[in-house]
């Protein structure tokens, strides 16, 4: 478990995280989004011990994290802006990696490597953007650490290496109970891999959640009745957003779905129809309810 | 505890592996040089060259500003990039681990890359016999740059601690190594402007010399001193500097480290107020030397122009970008800042050096002549010293008297000529030199009174007995060394100080160098080679021996080894003898080509009359071997017949007998 206590960090005068507060459980791919310069990439480096906090504390597995060798074998990063030693293969960094990790697994980097039909012992700086990314994600999941950091996880890869990618993943947390912590400024990057999601803004946590809670939870509506309506007709319903166009209403609602229905049926619609709902939508509506708009954060 | 806390065996060797290229020319660049350099010192001929310091040691010289920062940097040079810190930092490797492993894989370098040159140069000189090297010359050599290398990486890496950019860690590791012992030694430079013009003014007790050293001011380290005077001397207190500096900034590093910003990459200093410290700093010994020349009116409208241009450049070279009013206002500032420290370290060490030695103050004395320092400077390093006050203050007096009556007299008799110089050692136990002009008769006095100090004529003494390489010009005499060495032992041990001071002065003859190295320095005794028979003979036999078996590969080298000139007799000095042939200098003559030939092998008689032939062994000018020959009318009949010739403009070539 990763537990992050007032976190405050300042590059000169520009405050960037401002007493950040945080937890993240144990085997658990959270999420963390956000725009550009709102302390994402701070924030992982400040965990994993490459910058120093002005204030604040970080544990993980109730140990802090300043210059704790021991404890850094459990971590992984793979930064946002990649960095392999000049001229190394592969192989080499692979074997870099494996004489700092204890439990790197090189049979199943080989492995890793012909699926994403990476050669080992070309040179990396020949390789494109997405493919130096595969690299470093693969390495870094053979080190088998507990505790694995992506930052800007699936840049460049194309759609069809990164669901490959996002399966190794979860695979990964599944087979070693990993907690794999991701970052990106995309949230459709993340919606079908995470298990939380915090949406970082002026450097703190804005809003946070449980993915499946947040998909069973809430739900989108279109209805129409046979007399007039407006949104207090609803009001006995936990309403997030209502919009009337005609005499058709799309309405988001929090709760048990089946609940919901029930309570809708009961007011005979001519037109009652469950909609999907996008994890963005689920966010900005949620923002709304904080008195934020989407447009503002991202 | 565990070592692996301060020490990652994997992370080392992969910092090797990863600059592996780089760092191979780094280790061999300097044993390259030397190999070459000591190679290309190897000559044709067969005869034997001692190497100086000098010779060997240039390329370690130059590489030691260069190497060590340069590993600082390979080594480092991560924290100078976002990505390369991202990726090194979020290794499991606490920063101490990082800093000392690098520093270890740094030292193992500059070890390495010592041990090559050492043994570079001990191969040579044992391989090759026409060179030699004193053994213990390498080995301090070793020492000494070891330590300063390991100084300037370890001063290289407590700059990276603060900076962002290779570019600002050079200015600071600049400013570690140079600007405390700059501005020392500006402010030093009163002082020794004061003693440069003042003369010895008055006999009483605050007599003050001329040309006085402070010994104990020669001890900088040496990556400083060589910048200041060119010296790179073995220096017991230079070595304890570094060794206790290099350790120092090796701690306080591995505690900066610790507490670097690494967000600090790319950008010059963690912030502002930092980048304006530096910057005032490298501004200060501007301040210094200005202060020192003294401007006035528009010059130094002129200069302030010129330092703030330096701002500006200084910040668009180290941060990319320059603001202007900020520039303007900040160095107006510092230069004020500045200028009033400067005025007030000024005020006072100037007043606090402007002490002037009093005799009384001085407790001992050393004297060594100026015969014994060849090929060194003053040093009075491992001197005997004496506390005699007749002694002392017969020097003193008789100095002044030198100085003031003599020095510059036209009359020869009075005219000094004898030049010793004496250490003095004060109450304080600091040590100056000063050189001191006798003249004959003072010296004479001198002389008689040291004799009676038995301890300081043995001292005297000992030094003609070390085991010493025999060089005649610059060619070492292989061989019978052993037995000269212990016939000029034993003529010495019969010679009183006086007879010793006067052969070193004698005029006349061919002088051979005793060179020993003592006290990490070459020294060398002079002694004529007519001292007494048996030194002669020795010496004039190997001569002829060397070129009996090496007269036919000179003769084809080249020109110049085919040119002679003539020494007069050497075992006694024949005034109309030197009138006749003295100076006479000849060359490719076929007249003494043959008389070579036909009297090389000869034995001479040291009790006849005796010539030698210089015989130029390589194309410079010191490198010369002799020809001895007791047949004086032959080399008189062939001078004749040369000169006969040259007032007919024929060849030398073309003579016949």
């Amino acid at each position: 478990m990763i537990k992050i206590d007032n976190l405050s960090k300042s590059y000169g005068k520009k405050k960037v995280l401002d007493n950040l507060m945080c937890l993240i459980k144990t085997n658990s791919i959270y999420g963390f989004v956000g725009a550009n310069g709102t302390g994402k990439s701070t924030l992982l480096r400040i965990i994993n011990d490459i910058f120093k906090a002005d204030s604040g504390n970080i544990e993980i597995d109730e140990e802090n994290v300043n210059n704790n060798q021991e404890l850094k074998q459990k971590l992984v990063f793979v930064p946002d802006d990649l960095y392999f030693f000049p001229n190394y293969t592969l192989k080499d960094m692979a074997i870099f990696y494996k004489s700092m990790y204890k439990n790197f697994d090189m049979e199943y980097l080989e492995k890793l490597a012909t699926t994403l039909k990476l050669d080992m012992n070309s040179k990396i700086q020949n390789f494109s953007k997405g493919m130096k990314r595969q690299c470093a994600i693969i390495c870094a999941i053979c080190t088998n650490a507990d505790y694995m950091f992506f930052d800007e996880t699936f840049d460049g890869i194309d759609p069809v290496i990164r669901n490959l990618l996002k399966k190794i993943i979860a695979k990964q947390m599944d087979k070693k109970e990993t907690t794999i912590i991701m970052t990106s400024h995309n949230l459709r990057e993340l919606e079908d891999i995470c298990d939380n999601l915090a949406l970082l803004y002026k450097g703190g946590i804005l809003f946070e959640s449980d993915v499946n809670t947040l998909k069973t939870n809430m739900f989108k509506i279109q209805i129409s009745l046979k007399e007039e309506f407006d949104k207090e007709t609803f009001s006995n319903l936990d309403m997030l957003n209502f919009k009337k166009s005609g005499s058709v209403a799309t309405i988001i609602l929090k709760g048990e779905r089946e609940k919901a229905e029930e309570q809708l049926k009961k007011m005979n619609p001519i037109i009652l129809d469950f909609l999907p709902v996008t994890l963005e939508e689920m966010f900005i509506y949620e923002m709304e309810v904080l008195g934020y708009e989407f447009n503002q954060v991202f | 505890m565990s070592l692996t806390k301060y020490f990652n065996k994997n992370y080392f060797k992969e910092n090797i592996k990863k600059s592996k290229g780089l760092i191979a020319l780094l280790v061999i660049i300097v044993p390259l040089i030397t190999i070459l350099s000591i190679l290309l010192l190897i000559n044709p001929q067969n005869y034997t060259k001692v190497l100086y310091e000098n010779e060997i040691i240039w390329a370690n010289l130059i590489c030691m500003y260069i190497i060590p920062v340069a590993l600082s940097f390979i080594l480092f040079g991560y924290v100078y990039k976002k990505s390369s810190v991202d990726f090194i930092n979020s290794m499991p490797l606490n920063r101490k681990t990082i800093f000392i492993t690098n520093t270890v894989a740094g030292i193992f370098l500059i070890t390495l890359i010592q041990i090559l040159t050492l043994i570079v140069a001990f191969l040579c000189s044992t391989i090759c016999s026409t060179i030699y090297i004193f053994p213990q010359m390498i080995i301090d050599i070793f020492i000494n740059m070891w330590i300063s290398y390991l100084f300037i990486f370890s001063a290289a890496n407590l700059a990276m601690t603060f900076s962002g950019t290779f570019l600002t860690q050079i200015v600071l590791t600049m400013l570690i190594l140079f600007l405390v012992p700059f501005a020392e030694s500006m402010f030093k430079i009163t002082q020794i402007r004061i003693f440069d013009y003042e003369m010895i003014n008055n006999l009483g007790d605050d007599t003050t010399y001329e040309r006085i050293i402070d010994l104990q001011n020669q001890n900088y380290t040496l990556p400083y001193n060589i910048i200041w005077n060119g010296g790179y001397a073995f220096s017991n207190i230079s070595i304890l500097k570094m060794t206790t500096l290099g350790i120092i900034y090796l701690f306080l590093g591995t505690y900066f480290f610790q507490k670097r910003k690494m967000e600090n990459a790319e950008e010059s200093f963690s912030n502002d107020k930092v980048h304006l410290f530096v910057k005032a700093l490298t501004l200060f010994p501007m301040m210094v030397v200005l202060n020192k020349i003294g401007l006035e009116g528009e010059e130094t409208a002129f200069v302030i122009g010129l330092i703030v241009i330096y701002y500006f450049a200084y910040d668009f070279v180290v941060k990319r970008k320059i603001k202007f009013i900020k520039s303007v206002v900040s160095v107006i500032l510092t230069m004020a800042i500045l200028q009033g420290i400067v005025v007030g370290a000024n005020k006072i060490f100037t007043e606090e050096e402007r002490h002037k030695i009093k005799r009384t103050d001085v407790e001992k004395i050393a004297i060594e002549f100026e015969s014994d320092n060849y090929h060194t400077s003053p040093n009075l390093k491992n001197s005997y010293f004496i506390d005699n006050k007749e002694i002392m203050n017969f020097v003193f007096e008789s100095a002044y008297g030198a100085q003031n009556q003599y020095t510059y007299s036209i009359d020869k008799e009075n005219y000094a000529t004898n030049t010793i110089y004496v250490g003095l050692q004060t109450s304080k136990e600091k040590k100056y030199t000063i050189s001191v002009e006798l003249i004959d008769r003072d010296m004479d006095k001198l002389l008689e009174l040291l004799e009676k100090d038995k301890n300081y004529v043995e001292f005297i003494k000992e030094t003609y007995k070390k085991d010493s390489k025999i060089i005649l010009g610059q060619i070492v005499l292989i061989g019978d060394e052993k037995q000269i060495n212990s016939e000029i032992e034993k003529e010495i041990d019969n010679m009183s100080l006086k007879d010793i001071y006067k052969i070193t002065r004698k005029s006349t003859s061919i002088f051979l160098n005793k060179m020993y190295y003592q006290n990490h320095m070459l020294k060398a005794k002079v002694v004529p080679i007519d001292m007494n028979n048996g030194v002669f003979k020795l010496v004039a036999d190997n001569q002829n021996d060397y070129i009996n078996k090496n007269f036919d590969k000179m003769k084809d080298e080249n020109v110049r080894t085919r040119s002679y000139s003539i020494e007069y007799g050497p075992l006694g000095y024949d005034e109309e003898e030197f009138k006749k042939f003295g100076n006479y200098f000849s060359y490719t003559s076929n007249l003494m080509d043959k008389f070579i030939d036909e009297n090389k092998s000869e034995k001479i008689d040291p009790n006849e009359e005796c010539y030698a032939i210089k015989i130029y062994a390589s194309p410079y000018i010191d490198e010369y071997v002799y020809l001895f020959t007791n047949k004086t009318e032959e080399i008189g009949n062939i001078i004749r017949k040369e000169r006969d010739a040259k007032t007919k403009n024929e060849d030398f070539l073309t003579l016949k007998d």
